[in-house]
């Protein structure tokens, strides 16, 4: 083990378990819905230092006690979207992003960042969002919605969907009130960590994560998130929470809900799963599936380029968006165009983290919604 | 100026890496051979700048190697001179589909799945796919001998070139086959010898492939497996024999051979499981399918031979579908690196090959061990897998294999993906070494295409 970076002593088996076939990097098998897993890639530079396989490596050399700089290695490590297409895409069941994140842990621990990851660091931790939005405006969205005396769940937006999507936080909040549930919402509501995680600065991510779980458990509900990020992180934190998604399919499929498309809806429709729905971390429901079941409810025909678990990250993750902004907007728009260019009249981000990125830089090709959002917009709902 | 630069600099709007970190995972392909440390990573866009950047190593002296996925196991991309990697997965276009004359044009760094897309709309399909088609580019599954799905039909993908454009070492762009006429491509042969031939198999050590040009076939409507248990190798080598004698696989896309080892890892319920079993992949018309598999069948009745649906249930009928093209053997021993050596042999050799591979298993048991044999038009190709662990076993694994490939060449089997792990084996025969060598100096005077590859040297 090296002494430099015992973040990568847990990885050591995978480290030397990789067969250097290539499939994280560009694998190509469009029948089962791989087509160029990685958004680094695809997007960003063509140099396999960005891939699992260069990640793979790095970690070897850095294992290894090879003499490489800093600056260097965080330029490469911090150019991954954290989105675990190499994982789903890899034979030997490797998770080359996982390292590039321990990678990152180590950076955190020499004191070897990049300054855009200081910046986000700091807004995330002074503003508990992204872009350093004012923490006093995270509870716009609820402007005029009424909490329940007696909640059965509580509705944790994230910061994506409070501060940049409020359409979706607050589409959410009502089609849960129209199921009948008696949804509470999180107000003053700080980060939970999850950017943080991401970026391998783990005693932050576990102090927000900390600092959020308290009050929340005290509601005494279950949580239900429409982001995929916070839904990971305050699952971490021991607190019960289920997505949006899985809420929704149950409220349908038990009749709950009711849905009435608009006549002139969108009846072909893109989806861009989050990867955290598409390639979990942990046992529980198939959100893409349910996506396309709550959308078969709406009767649109779902349009996909790529299997959820192979499809390359939008460019929201990871910190892309703020440490590589061009290269992030690329992914967006490359996933935009792709689904534009096989029929989609819109586009469905499964979460509102994506929801945001995508509609920042898909320009012209595709509206975009998140879910919730689109089934408010172009739906009349019955109980 | 130094080298890199001057280099770099051929390549506009290509990408032109030097950073130590970005180097790192260009170091080696999936085989057992130690990496290499090359300066200089650079990926062309076009044909033009691969021919630019070898006249300008060529004067320079600066070692170059092509790659295209880098999932070979022979070592061929592995820059152990150092040098500068040339990623051509930057040629990537396909050029030209042509059903009239049955023939596809395609960049050196098109990979093997993307091009079946584009193909399938034409009902075509080139005449041979390998296992790694998802991250195998033509251009270096050609330099590499490829094999795979198509082999029983068409033995490798060398034999389905028509015809190829090669970067020489001196920087220019040779045409060969009847495309060196202006005509495109459409023969093999024209004006003497198959020039083409120089190219294929040849690791990048005569030259660089930059475009390849295919013969289309048909592509199968229905595709069905079968598989044969036989008694033992030595019949299900008798049988493979009488197939190809009596030319019989015209519908067998793929065929491969398992040892009973492998088959009782699979197939856990049956206390008896063949001596060995025959994988075979139909393909073709419903009719032509059905009619090829009742003669296949009947006539492995003659060899001791019968219709073994346990193994098919079990691995081969996945293997072929779902999982076709998946790194299957690195899936089934995950943890575990593959160490691979292929060699080429008659039929006959079966039994010896799988006899070997067993005295291995019991000799040398600190690695895991299989054997695997791919049906080819004519003979078989036999492919040692051997498992160990990086790093504790890496040099010692180095040193197994090397063995192996002694051995395998003592019972009459011969090189096969070559690259740098045969290296030994093809210059220990003389002549054939010394004409490899009179071509690297005439085509390649200063030594700086794949060096160590073929283990071919540059006579001084």
């Amino acid at each position: 083990m090296s002494a430099a970076w015992p973040e990568l002593a847990a990885f050591e088996r995978e480290l030397y378990a990789c067969s250097n076939c290539g499939y994280c990097v560009d694998g190509a098998w469009p029948a089962r819905g791989l087509d160029g897993p990685c958004a680094a890639w695809n997007q960003h530079a063509r140099a396999e230092s960005v891939t699992g396989r260069g990640f793979l490596a790095l970690g070897r050399a850095l294992h290894e006690d090879a003499a490489l700089a800093d600056a260097s290695v965080a330029e490469r490590a911090f150019a991954c979207t954290q989105c675990g297409a190499c994982a789903s895409a890899c034979p030997v069941g490797l998770h080359p992003h996982a390292i590039a994140r321990a990678v990152r842990a180590g950076l955190v621990a020499r004191g070897a960042l990049p300054d855009a990851a200081l910046d986000l660091r700091q807004a995330l931790l002074t503003c508990g969002n992204p872009w350093g939005d004012d923490p006093a405006t995270r509870d716009d969205w609820s402007a005029g919605l009424v909490p329940p005396g007696a909640p059965d769940l509580l509705l944790w937006p994230g910061c994506a969907a409070a501060h940049r999507a409020p359409a979706e936080a607050r589409a959410a909040w009502l089609l849960l009130a129209r199921a009948g549930h008696a949804p509470a919402f999180a107000q003053g509501e700080p980060c939970c960590g999850a950017p943080l995680r991401a970026l391998g600065m783990d005693t932050d991510a576990a102090v927000l994560g900390a600092g959020v779980a308290g009050p929340l458990a005290q509601a005494g509900v279950p949580v239900v998130t429409p982001s995929g990020a916070c839904a990971g992180a305050l699952r971490a934190a021991g607190l019960e929470v289920h997505s949006v998604i899985e809420v929704l399919a149950a409220d349908l499929a038990a009749g709950r809900l009711r849905l009435h498309p608009h006549p002139g809806a969108p009846q072909r429709v893109g989806v861009v799963d989050a990867c955290t729905h598409a390639r979990p971390t942990g046992p529980g429901p198939d959100l893409p599936a349910l996506t396309a079941q709550v959308l078969a409810a709406m009767q649109c025909q779902v349009v996909q380029t790529h299997a959820p678990a192979f499809a390359p990250c939008c460019g929201a993750g990871g910190g892309m968006a703020q440490l590589h902004p061009q290269s992030a907007a690329r992914m967006a728009r490359a996933r935009a165009e792709a689904l534009a260019a096989a029929g989609a009249q819109a586009l469905i981000a499964g979460a509102p983290e994506c929801a945001v990125h995508l509609a920042d830089h898909a320009g012209d090709a595709l509206p975009v919604y998140g879910l919730a959002e689109f089934i408010a917009a172009h739906c009349e709902l019955s109980a | 100026m130094n080298w890199q630069d001057q280099l770099a600099a051929l390549v506009p709007g290509g990408a032109a890496l030097t950073d130590p970190v970005d180097l790192l995972a260009y170091g080696r392909d999936t085989s057992v051979l130690a990496p290499g440390s090359a300066g200089l990573v650079l990926r062309p866009a076009d044909a033009a700048q691969v021919a630019a950047v070898l006249g300008a190593a060529t004067r320079l002296k600066v070692p170059v190697y092509a790659r295209g996925g880098g999932s070979m196991y022979a070592g061929g991309v592995n820059p152990h001179a150092g040098g500068v990697v040339l990623d051509l997965s930057g040629l990537d276009r396909v050029l030209e589909v042509d059903p009239g004359r049955g023939v596809v044009v395609v960049e050196a760094g098109v990979r093997f799945t993307r091009l079946a897309r584009v193909l399938e709309p034409y009902g075509q399909t080139i005449g041979i796919v390998p296992l790694t088609a998802p991250v195998g580019t033509l251009g270096g599954a050609i330099n590499a001998h490829a094999l795979g799905t198509g082999s029983p039909r068409h033995q490798s993908l060398a034999d389905e070139v028509v015809g190829l454009e090669v970067a020489l070492a001196d920087g220019t762009l040779l045409a060969t086959g009847s495309a060196a006429f202006g005509a495109g491509h459409f023969f093999r042969q024209a004006g003497g010898p198959d020039l083409t031939g120089l190219f294929l198999g040849a690791e990048g050590t005569l030259g660089v492939i930059t475009k390849a040009a295919l013969w289309l076939h048909p592509a199968p409507r229905v595709r069905q497996v079968l598989c044969l248990g036989f008694a033992d190798p030595a019949h299900a080598a008798l049988y493979l024999e009488d197939l190809q004698r009596r030319e019989l696989l015209g519908c067998v896309w793929y065929g491969a051979g398992y040892e009973q080892a492998s088959v009782r890892a699979r197939v856990r319920d049956d206390p008896d499981p063949p001596g060995f079993v025959v994988g075979l992949e139909l393909g073709g018309s419903q009719a032509e399918v059905d009619g090829a598999r009742d003669r296949l069948v009947e006539l492995a009745g003659h060899w001791q031979g019968r219709d073994y649906p346990p193994f098919a249930q079990a691995y081969f009928e996945a293997l072929r579908g779902e999982q076709s093209h998946w790194y299957t053997f690195a899936g089934y021993f995950a943890g575990r690196r593959t160490a691979i050596l292929m060699a080429s042999m008659p039929c006959a050799g079966l039994a010896g090959f799988v006899e070997a591979v067993g005295r291995w298993r019991a000799a040398h048991a600190e690695f895991g061990w299989a054997g695997a044999t791919v049906l080819c038009r004519r003979g078989v190709h036999a492919a040692v897998l051997m498992f160990y662990d990086e790093p504790a076993q890496w040099a010692a694994a180095q040193a197994r294999l090397a063995q192996v490939a002694r051995e395998l060449l003592a019972l009459g089997a011969v090189p096969y993906k070559s690259g740098k792990v045969w290296g030994e084996a093809i210059q220990a025969q003389a002549p054939h070494a010394a004409l490899l060598a009179r071509l690297k100096a005439a085509l390649d005077p200063a030594g700086v295409l794949g060096p160590g590859n073929l283990g071919i040297v540059v006579p001084s």
